[in-house]
């Protein structure tokens, strides 16, 4: 899949050593660690 | 929009490897949240949060205790939310600028369909007169 971001952000993703696709990656599973905790949250 | 250091506008077109396996989910856990949840907008917000994500980790992994951690990425966090409160109050002037240009459009549109009625009375008012001129006409011809 294909997406437009701004050079100075791909530019700050090198700097940390990562790309789009990590990036994604990290994204998802943070999103994910907080439905869990938003579960474990309403559960309690 | 002084003192407020936006990125240059450059663009790249990048490619993002994930399957709808992985991507399905998140896109759940958006849509709940109200964020995007599909096009080149859904794959932007990602990458940006995942981002913010890793900047996050790079401060911790360098911090000696996870009081020090708190601290950094409480520091990172706080110069973010500055910049956002910025941007946010330079929107809501645009915003508000953008509202006021809207009503004043309105406002020019109401007195231009204003005119447009008093036109087409007047032009009523000069065809009802001209008629009784022709009936007026007519009836002198006839005597």
């Amino acid at each position: 899949m294909q997406v437009t971001l701004l050079t100075a952000e791909l530019e700050e993703l090198d700097e940390l050593g990562a790309d789009p696709t990590r990036a994604c990656r990290r994204a998802i599973a943070g999103l994910s660690r907080l439905q869990r905790l938003a579960r474990f949250l309403n559960a309690g | 929009m002084a003192g407020v250091e936006l990125p240059q506008a450059e663009t790249r077109v990048v490619s993002v490897e994930l399957g709808p396996d992985e991507l399905d989910p998140a896109r759940a856990r958006l849509a709940e949240d109200g964020q995007p949840t599909s096009g080149e907008a859904f794959l932007r917000y990602l990458c940006y949060l995942g981002l913010g994500y890793l900047e996050t980790d790079r401060e911790a992994a360098g911090a000696a205790s996870a009081s020090d951690a708190y601290e950094r990425v409480h520091r990172l966090f706080r110069s973010v939310d500055g910049e956002r409160a910025v941007l946010h109050f330079h929107y809501g002037e645009a915003a508000r600028a953008f509202g006021e240009e809207q009503r004043a459009q309105a406002a020019h549109e109401r007195m231009a369909g204003a005119y447009e009625a008093l036109v087409e009375k007047l032009e009523r008012e000069i065809a009802c007169r001209e008629a009784r001129i022709r009936n007026l006409e007519e009836v002198l011809r006839c005597k």
